[in-house]
C-alpha cells in the first residue's frame, strides 16, 4: 500500500497533477466558470422551464348572464391553472384580444343557455383556444373538457337525484314542493346512499383540479352509480408524484453542465499551454503524451465531480428533488461519461489555432449535443429520423442513467446497457483525440 | 456632439474588411445558424406522438379484451407488451413505456354489478411531467370512450349531457408544432452570432491595443460606436435573410399577414443584439471572457426564457421580469404573429416598441461604457 503510494507520488503523473492542479486554481476565470454556472442554470432552468400551464388568461362573453351561467362560469375559478381576465359584453371584443395575445382561451356562453339547463337540453359553449403554441392548447383544451364532465357529472346527478327525488315522493306522497336543483346537498345526506357518494366523488375531484394535477387518482363515473358499466381509472403517477418538472429539468441539466464544462475548460486548458508556447516544453520533458494529457483531465475531473454534487445538493434544496438510487454508482459513471466530455474538448484543441477558436468550434459541437439528448425536451417528441440521431449521442445515454439513478433509483442491473456504450464511447473518442493531438504535436 | 457619416461609413467598412479575412469565424457566422435552425426546428417539440403503453390483463375475458382494443384502436398508444405476466413496473423502470394499464381479475364481474365500479389501474411514468399530464388525458378520456360504447349498448335510453363544449382552435386548427416551434427558432439561430462577433471585435481591440489608436484619432464615442455597430448589424441581417428563406424551404412556413412589423422588428432585433455585444465587448478583457458571457446572456436566456419552447406564463413571477429585458421574447411574438397568426400591426406595435426602447437602453449602456474608456485610458 505505501509502495503504491509512494510510486504514484513519486511519479512523473504525480508532479504534473501537482503543476496542473496549482494552474487551475490560480485560473481564476476558469474556477468561475466552473462553479458559478452550474449553480445559477440549475436554479432559473428549474424554475422557469415548466410545461404545466398555470395561469392561462380566460375571457368569458355571457350572453346568458344569469344565475345558472354564473354557476357554470364558477368552474374555471376552481383551478390556478386559469385566471379568468375579462368578461365582455360581446364576443367580437374578446376574439380582438384574442387576436392580440392578451387572452389565451375565449368562452362564449349563448343566451339560451340558463334555458338550456333547465329544460335538460343540451347547452352549447364555445371555447376558443389560441393555439399557436400547440402544446398550451393541447393541454388547455383537455383540461377544460375534463373541468364541463366534472360539471356536467354534477348536473347529471342533480337530475337523477331530482329523479329519484320524484319517484319516491310519488310512491310515499310525503315531500310535494321542494325545488329540485338547488337544495339536494342539504337533502342528499338523509336520502340515497348512491347519491351521496356519487357526490362525494364528485367533491374530490375537484379538489384534484384545483391542486393543478397534482394528486393522483381521477376518477371517471360518468354518472350515477346506479348505472352498469363503470370503469374506474385509479391512476398512480410514479417517479415523480407530483409532476414537477424541475425533477425532469435537473438531471437532463446535470448532464448538460458536464458535457459543456467538461468540453469547453478541456479545450481552452490546452489551446492556452499551445498559444503561450509552453506545450513545447511539456513535450521536451520524459513524461509521455498520455501522462501529459492525464495531468492535464485530472484536476478537472475533481472539479467536474465538485460541480456535480453542488447540481445535486441544488436540486434537493431548492427543488426538493429525490435521490433514490446509489450516490456511488452515479459518480462512477459520471467519470466515466466525464471522460467522453472531455475527449471532446481535446479533439476540438487539437484543431483550434486559438482559445477563441476553440471556444467557437465548441458552439458548432454542443448545441447538437444538447438539443438531441432529451435532457430538456422528451426524445419520444422528436420526429423519427431525428430519434435515430439521438442513438449517436452519448448524452443520451447519460440522461438515462442520471434519471434512472435520480428518480426512479434503478441500479447496473437495469442500466448496464447504457453503461456498456458509455465506455465504447469514451475509448473510441479517448483514444482518437489523443492519437489526434499526438500527431498534431509531432 | 455632430455624427460625421463618413467616418461612420470608413469604420464599418474596416470592420467588414477585418471580419472577411478571418474566415473560419466567418464561415460559423454564416453556417452555424442554419444548422441550429434545422436543430430547433426539428428536435424541439413537446408533443406526443406515440405513447408506448403495456397492458397486464389478469382478467383474459372478452370484456377485457375488448378494453384494451380501444386503446389499440386510438392512433395515440402503442401497446408493447401485453398478457398477464406482464411486470408492469419493471416496463417502466426501464423506461420501455410511458404507462402501463393493470386489468385486475374481476374487472368484468364488477363492470357488470350495478353496484360496484370496475377498477383499473393505471401506472405513469412522471420523469417527464408534461408528457405525464398529456398521458393521462388521453388514457382518461379512451376510459371514458370504452364507457360511453359500453352503457350506449347496454341502454336504450340515451343520456344527454348538459354542456357540450365546442372547442375551437385558432390560428394553428392543426395543432402542428412546427408553426410554434419554427418560428420562435428563427429568433433564437439569429441571437448568437451579432452580439458575438460585435463583442469579439471591441475586445480585440482592447486585447490588442489597437484602440488606443481610435482614441488617439478624432473619432467621438458615439461614431466608434454606431461603425462598429453597422458593419455587425449587416452580417446579422444576412443571417436573418438566410433563415427565412431556409424556413420557407425546409420548414414550409410564409407569411400569412402583414409581415411588416416582423421586418422592422428584425432590423431592431439585431440592433439590440450587436449594441448588447458590444457593451459587454468593452466591458471584457479577454476574447474568451466574451465569448462565455454572449453564450449566457444572448444565447441561453434567450433559449430559455423567451417563451420559445415554454410559455413565459408559466415563468414564476419572481424572475419573469429578466425575460421582458430580452429581445427574443419581444421578436418571438413579431415571428409568430407574421408566420402564424396574421394579426399585424393590431398586436405588433408594442413588441416593436418594446424593441425600440431595449435598443435605445443599450445603446445608452455601450456609448456611456465607450465614453468613460476614453478618459480613463
Amino acid at each position: 500500500m505505501i509502495n503504491f503510494l509512494d510510486t504514484i507520488l513519486g511519479s512523473r503523473f504525480w508532479a504534473l497533477f501537482q503543476k496542473e492542479f496549482a494552474q487551475i486554481l490560480r485560473n481564476r476565470q476558469l474556477l468561475v466558470q466552473l462553479l458559478v454556472p452550474p449553480t445559477v442554470f440549475l436554479i432559473l432552468f428549474g424554475m422557469a422551464l415548466d410545461p404545466n400551464i398555470k395561469n392561462l388568461k380566460v375571457g368569458i362573453t355571457d350572453y346568458s348572464n344569469s344565475r345558472i351561467s354564473r354557476d357554470f362560469i364558477e368552474i374555471f375559478y376552481q383551478t390556478d391553472a386559469f385566471v379568468v381576465s375579462r368578461y365582455y359584453a360581446k364576443q367580437q371584443e374578446m376574439t380582438a384580444d384574442l387576436a392580440k395575445g392578451k387572452l389565451n382561451v375565449g368562452i362564449t356562453i349563448p343566451p339560451e343557455f340558463s334555458r338550456d339547463i333547465a329544460r335538460r337540453r343540451t347547452a352549447q359553449v364555445q371555447a376558443l383556444f389560441d393555439a399557436v403554441d400547440a402544446n398550451t392548447a393541447t393541454t388547455a383544451s383537455s383540461y377544460i373538457s375534463r373541468l364541463v364532465e366534472d360539471y356536467n357529472q354534477r348536473q347529471s346527478e342533480k337530475n337523477s337525484f331530482s329523479q329519484l327525488y320524484s319517484s319516491s315522493s310519488s310512491t310515499t306522497g310525503n315531500f310535494s314542493s321542494t325545488s329540485n336543483l338547488s337544495n339536494q346537498t342539504s337533502d342528499s345526506t338523509t336520502d340515497d346512499p348512491s347519491a351521496q357518494t356519487g357526490s362525494s366523488t364528485s367533491n374530490s375531484s375537484t379538489q384534484q383540479n384545483n391542486s393543478n394535477f397534482s394528486t393522483s387518482g381521477s376518477s371517471i363515473n360518468l354518472s350515477q352509480l346506479s348505472q352498469r358499466n363503470q370503469v374506474e381509472l385509479a391512476t398512480s403517477v410514479f417517479y415523480n408524484p407530483g409532476l414537477d418538472s424541475a425533477w425532469f429539468i435537473v438531471p437532463g441539466t446535470i448532464g448538460i453542465l458536464l458535457t459543456t464544462i467538461g468540453s469547453q475548460a478541456a479545450g481552452s486548458l490546452l489551446v492556452r499551454e499551445k498559444e503561450a508556447g509552453t506545450i513545447e516544453q511539456l513535450v521536451m520533458t520524459p513524461a509521455s503524451t498520455t501522462e501529459i494529457l492525464l495531468a492535464k483531465i485530472s484536476p478537472l475531473l475533481i472539479l467536474l465531480t465538485f460541480d456535480m454534487l453542488v447540481a445535486l445538493a441544488v436540486g434537493r434544496l431548492v427543488f426538493g428533488m429525490p435521490f433514490r438510487g446509489n450516490l456511488f454508482a452515479l459518480l462512477v459513471i459520471a467519470i466515466l461519461y466525464f471522460w467522453v466530455g472531455i475527449s471532446i474538448g481535446i479533439l476540438i484543441a487539437s484543431y483550434a489555432k486559438s482559445e477563441q477558436q476553440s471556444q467557437l468550434m465548441a458552439f458548432f459541437v454542443n448545441p447538437p449535443l444538447v438539443l438531441l439528448s432529451g435532457a430538456t425536451y422528451p426524445i419520444s417528441s422528436m420526429s423519427t429520423f431525428v430519434q435515430w440521431l439521438t442513438y449517436l449521442n452519448p448524452l443520451r445515454y447519460f440522461v438515462e442513467v442520471c434519471r434512472g439513478i435520480i428518480l426512479k433509483g434503478v441500479g447496473l442491473e437495469v442500466l448496464w446497457s447504457q453503461v456498456l456504450i458509455l465506455m465504447g464511447f469514451a475509448t473510441v473518442l479517448m483514444s482518437l483525440s489523443i492519437r489526434q493531438f499526438r500527431r498534431q504535436l509531432t | 456632439m455632430a455624427l460625421r457619416p463618413k467616418r461612420i461609413i470608413a469604420q464599418t467598412i474596416k470592420e467588414l474588411t477585418q471580419l472577411g479575412r478571418d474566415r473560419l469565424t466567418l464561415t460559423l457566422a454564416l453556417g452555424l445558424p442554419i444548422v441550429l435552425l434545422l436543430l430547433f426546428g426539428f428536435a424541439v417539440s413537446l408533443k406526443v406522438n406515440q405513447i408506448n403503453i403495456a397492458i397486464q390483463d389478469l382478467a383474459l375475458t372478452p370484456t377485457s379484451r375488448e378494453y384494451i382494443a380501444t386503446f389499440e384502436r386510438t392512433s395515440k398508444f402503442h401497446i408493447v407488451e401485453q398478457g398477464a405476466t406482464v411486470n408492469v413496473p419493471r416496463l417502466l423502470d426501464q423506461g420501455r413505456i410511458a404507462a402501463g394499464l393493470i386489468i385486475p381479475p374481476k374487472f368484468s364481474r364488477d363492470l357488470r354489478r350495478t353496484q360496484r365500479k370496475a377498477q383499473v389501474q393505471l401506472l405513469i411514468d412522471g420523469t417527464d411531467a408534461n408528457t405525464a399530464n398529456i398521458v393521462r388525458g388521453y388514457a382518461s378520456a379512451t376510459n371514458t370512450e370504452f364507457v360511453q360504447n359500453r352503457q350506449a349498448a347496454g341502454s336504450t335510453k340515451r343520456e344527454t349531457s348538459p354542456v357540450n363544449l365546442q372547442a375551437r382552435l385558432w390560428y394553428n386548427p392543426g395543432l402542428k408544432t412546427l408553426q410554434y416551434i419554427g418560428p420562435g427558432a428563427l429568433a433564437i439561430t439569429v441571437a448568437l452570432f451579432p452580439p458575438l462577433l460585435a463583442g469579439l471585435a471591441t475586445a480585440r481591440e482592447r486585447e490588442q491595443s489597437t484602440i488606443l489608436q481610435v482614441y488617439a484619432s478624432s473619432l467621438t464615442g458615439a461614431e466608434y460606436l454606431l461603425g462598429k455597430a453597422a458593419a455587425f448589424w449587416l452580417v446579422g441581417m444576412a443571417e436573418v435573410l438566410i433563415v427565412h428563406v431556409e424556413a420557407w424551404l425546409f420548414f414550409g412556413i410564409w407569411f400569412v399577414g402583414d409581415p411588416t412589423p416582423m421586418i422592422l422588428g428584425s432590423i431592431l432585433y439585431i440592433v439590440c443584439g450587436v449594441l448588447w455585444g458590444i457593451f459587454l465587448g468593452s466591458n471584457a478583457n479577454t476574447q474568451s471572457a466574451v465569448i462565455q458571457s454572449v453564450s449566457f446572456t444572448a444565447f441561453l436566456l434567450s433559449l430559455q426564457l423567451s417563451g420559445f419552447a415554454y410559455p413565459v406564463s408559466n415563468i414564476p413571477i419572481g424572475i419573469r421580469w429578466i425575460s421582458e429585458i430580452i429581445p427574443a421574447r419581444h421578436y418571438i411574438l413579431l415571428t409568430r404573429d407574421a408566420y402564424v397568426r396574421g394579426v399585424g400591426w393590431i398586436s405588433g406595435w408594442s413588441p416593436v416598441l418594446a424593441l425600440l426602447v431595449l435598443a435605445s437602453f443599450f445603446f445608452f449602456l455601450a456609448w456611456r461604457k465607450l465614453q468613460k474608456m476614453q478618459v480613463e485610458t
